[in-house]
């Protein structure tokens, strides 16, 4: 089950921003290992794309805009740091990264154009790249133990695509 | 719970790309390695092609440089299965960390990854060049990419940041802006990592074939020994796992058709290939017809489940890759894709049919559907049509 929501919000000093909010409800909160052998599962996940939206100075009439994507997760109460995996359409890097963070922030679109073209071909880029990326998560603990991987997310996709009306 | 306020919070932090690519995480060129041709690569001229280290060339990818013309292909790079490289009337400089997808054409006259700017000032960047697009004399620079079927013509420059869109004839340097986008942080992490698969399979593949030579011929392993795939497999043909090494086509790793061998001598091509050399299986129905220079390809957590009675036209290419259905790529029985169409991380019911040099990324399309030739598919809907 999934919830979809969306909101919009201003920033100090001309920045817009606008978040579209894609909260996994189905996913678990973490888990703590209690003593168990149960492993670490992350848990809480958030994925939202965030718009920002600037005036360039001098320009007038023109704008700055930027997509992110933005996967989010609750922090694992003994998680010493979060290992992640990249999954691309080529196949899965070997090198894996390593982060304090609970969050990932990927810019998957951008451009600077006429402010009354809005961000013009925002959707395109973030169609172009969704699913050519995704990452998945997990804690690691102490002992040079790891918990569970996470599913995968692809990048830039926030929800299914809207059905198929046929055309071309 | 994270929630809006925490996300913009965070927004002002470094992101996790440039991040990346700043830490120097996902260069390889200048790193030392060897270098594999598959046997069925066919390199027509001698000491005029040139390759440096970690470069992976796939299977039946062919590579000519004549009359005087070279080719020189940079580290870290890689040209995929059935790419053409074609030297004949001018050279082809390939720099370091190019990228070649299946089923490129590169012509006389083209510069890849040898100008322009890296992010973050790095020494190293990839370039790309998507399913069946033609660099046709045009310079791509460093840090820009060629999405499917577009085609960049002689003497236009694809400047570093720029992504031409799908599809798209840029014949112009006027054309640029208007038939590209910027390219994106996500773009960049993407492009590193698959210089990243190609160069571990530069050096697996190399070790596949010290072993036994034979290995990397036919019906036969894939090269495991990697990170992601520590274990190698033999295709399945109706219900048996099969090696040949004198096959015409390659056949690599955990396929599984429904056709015995003999069957799919009947119904291929040549030069064709099918390439599970990450872990996860891929399942084919029976094969209909299947045309000279067909690539399928899929990866680790990813699966092809293809039904009966496909046909495929030539130079089509079937990829997998994340999808909404268990990271499957699903086409129905009967289902039959154009000379030079891209199938791509998508699913379409039973009795469908893609014309030929068409597009289909990231969609789910139902049973009976008709794509006609020549038109992009993105997310389910008509992005625009091949312009050349």
């Amino acid at each position: 089950m999934v919830k979809l929501t969306a909101a919009r919000s201003r920033i100090a000093g001309g920045l817009y921003g606008s978040l579209l909010f894609f909260v996994l409800a189905a996913a678990s909160p973490a888990q703590a290992d209690s003593g168990s052998d149960a492993p670490a599962r992350l848990g809480g996940f958030e994925v939202v794309l965030e718009d920002e939206t600037r005036e360039i100075p001098g320009r007038a009439g023109r704008i700055r805009w930027a997509t992110y994507w933005n996967l989010a997760w609750d922090a694992h109460p003994q998680a010493l740091a979060y290992q992640i995996e990249t999954m691309t359409s080529e196949g899965v890097s070997p090198k894996l990264k390593t982060q304090d963070g609970t969050f990932i922030k990927l810019e998957v679109a951008s451009g600077e154009n006429k402010k009354s073209l809005g961000m013009d071909k925002r959707d395109l880029q973030i169609a172009l790249i969704s699913g050519q990326l995704s990452y998945r998560v997990r804690a690691l603990l102490a002992d040079n133990r790891a918990g569970e991987w996470s599913a995968h997310f692809p990048v830039g996709r926030i929800g299914a695509p809207p059905p198929w009306k046929g055309g071309g | 719970m994270h929630t809006a306020k925490t996300l913009f919070r965070t927004a002002s932090l470094t992101t996790l790309g440039s991040l990346l690519l700043a830490s120097g995480i996902a260069v390889a060129a200048g790193t030392a390695g060897p270098s594999f041709t598959d046997p069925t690569a066919r390199l027509s001229g001698g000491t005029a092609i040139t390759r440096g280290a970690l470069v992976y060339i796939g299977p039946f990818a062919a590579l000519t440089a004549a009359n005087g013309n070279k080719i020189s292909i940079g580290d870290a790079s890689n040209v995929q299965d059935n790419v053409t490289v074609d030297a004949t009337r001018g050279s082809v400089a390939l720099g370091n960390e190019v990228i070649l997808a299946h089923g490129a054409t590169v012509r006389s006259g083209s510069i890849i990854g040898k100008s322009g700017t890296c992010p973050s000032a790095a020494a190293y960047c990839p370039s790309f060049v998507s399913f069946n697009a033609t660099v046709d004399g045009g310079t791509i620079e460093k840090d820009a990419m060629v999405s499917a079927l577009a085609r960049v013509g002689p003497g236009v420059t694809i400047p570093s940041g720029r992504k031409v869109l799908p599809g798209k004839n840029v014949t112009t340097n006027a054309q640029v802006a208007a038939k590209t986008v910027p390219v994106s942080e996500a773009d960049r992490v993407f492009m590193h990592d698959v210089v990243h698969v190609n160069t571990s399979f530069a050096e697996t593949y190399t070790a596949l074939a010290a072993e036994n030579a034979s290995n990397v011929r036919g019906v036969n392993y894939d090269p495991g020994n990697s990170d992601f795939n520590p274990l190698r497999n033999l295709p399945t043909l109706a219900g048996k796992a099969t090696r040949n090494p004198n096959f015409r086509n390659r056949i690599i790793g955990d396929v599984r058709m429904h056709d015995a061998l003999d069957d799919l001598d009947d119904a291929m091509g040549n030069s064709i290939s099918l390439r599970a050399d990450e872990r996860e299986p891929f399942e084919v129905g029976s094969i209909a017809s299947m045309d000279d220079r067909v690539t399928f390809h899929a990866l680790e957590h990813s699966h092809l489940h293809l039904g009966d009675e496909g046909k495929y036209g030539a130079r089509s290419i079937v990829h997998g890759g994340a999808t909404p259905h268990e990271n499957t790529t699903i086409t129905g029985d009967n289902f039959e894709l154009g000379d030079g169409a891209v199938f791509f991380r998508s699913r379409i019911g039973a009795d469908s049919r893609v014309g030929s040099r068409s597009v289909i990324q990231d969609s789910d399309l139902p049973a009976g559907t008709e794509i006609p030739s020549n038109t992009i598919i993105l997310g389910n809907a008509v992005f625009g049509r091949v312009e050349w």
